[in-house]
């Protein structure tokens, strides 16, 4: 759990806490006598006036605030979108595709299959500079009578290496795979 | 004549072939099944997956042997026998 953890959320914890010291030492402070004056030191601060404090308290105070705006604005995460698409075809006749389940592994991802023609796709947030290949093991189609498959680092190695892939080679962004029609693969009944 | 039948034992003496097999790996003695578990050879190298309903299909060549199974992080290992029947043969994993 903890290194699911952003930098945002980290600098915003750290922020807060530097925020609760800050107002318990405020709290609990002592009032500094100024050696020359034998006054309560004063402190002007621009908006809010004058303030009797320490500078210890309030630095934790502001440190705590810039921390944890800095963290909320500049480590907010940035996702992109990814498209996956492709054709399942069979030999079964008349075969309707929503009677078996596509299955992104790892999941929690919006997919959708297309009954008659068998098209598939699926879109993916993925934060940073992840890829696809990275985030997902395995997509699985499986139906009752058949099932195919599609391990995503195994076809774009492939691609990159000359080798046969079911990864089209066609002109699109760097954030959308198109695979070739996949044949499902007939599995015997029990 | 003579030639088709060198040819025929010339085929049978070099056929160290793979068979498509079909599995469906249960988990041990249960009546389920492991979806969407990696498969994997004792030298670690990648066979499949299998998929929602726990059926593989394995081109391996014929016998018997034991493959890796790994389901959520956890190994299990699984006999196995191609005999390059088309049937789906049903499988128990165990610890």
């Amino acid at each position: 759990m903890l290194n699911d953890l952003s930098p945002m959320h980290t600098g915003s914890a750290i922020g807060l806490i530097l925020i609760v010291l800050g107002f318990v030492a405020l709290l609990l402070q002592k009032i500094y006598i100024g050696a020359e004056i034998a006054t309560p030191t004063e402190i002007e601060l621009p908006l809010l006036g004058k303030m009797k404090a320490n500078y210890p308290a309030l630095i934790f105070v502001f440190l705590g605030f810039g921390l944890t705006a800095y963290s909320l604005t500049k480590g907010k995460p940035i996702f992109s979108q990814w498209l996956v698409t492709g054709f399942m075809a069979s030999d079964i006749p008349e075969i309707n595709w929503q009677d078996g389940r596509l299955v992104v592994i790892p999941n929690n991802y919006d997919l959708n299959v297309e009954s008659r023609s068998g098209r598939f796709t699926i879109e993916i947030d993925l934060e940073g500079t992840k890829t696809l290949e990275d985030a997902v093991k395995l997509i699985d189609y499986s139906h009752p009578k058949g099932s195919l498959q599609i391990v995503p680092s195994v076809e774009l190695a492939a691609k990159k290496s000359g080798k046969p892939s079911k990864i089209v080679d066609d002109l699109l962004p760097p954030t959308t795979r198109n695979y070739r029609p996949i044949r499902l693969e007939p599995m015997p009944a029990n | 004549m003579r030639t088709l039948g060198v040819f025929i034992v010339l085929s049978l003496l070099t056929s160290d072939a793979s068979h498509a097999d079909y599995f469906r790996i249960m988990d041990g003695a249960t009546s389920y099944y492991i979806p969407y578990a990696k498969v994997e050879e004792d030298d670690g190298s990648v066979i499949g997956y299998t998929d929602a309903y726990g059926r593989i299909r394995i081109n391996l060549p014929l016998g018997q042997r034991t493959v890796k199974v790994i389901d959520r992080g956890v190994t299990k290992s699984v006999s196995l026998r191609v005999d390059g029947r088309p049937n789906l043969k049903r499988v128990e994993a165990s610890n």
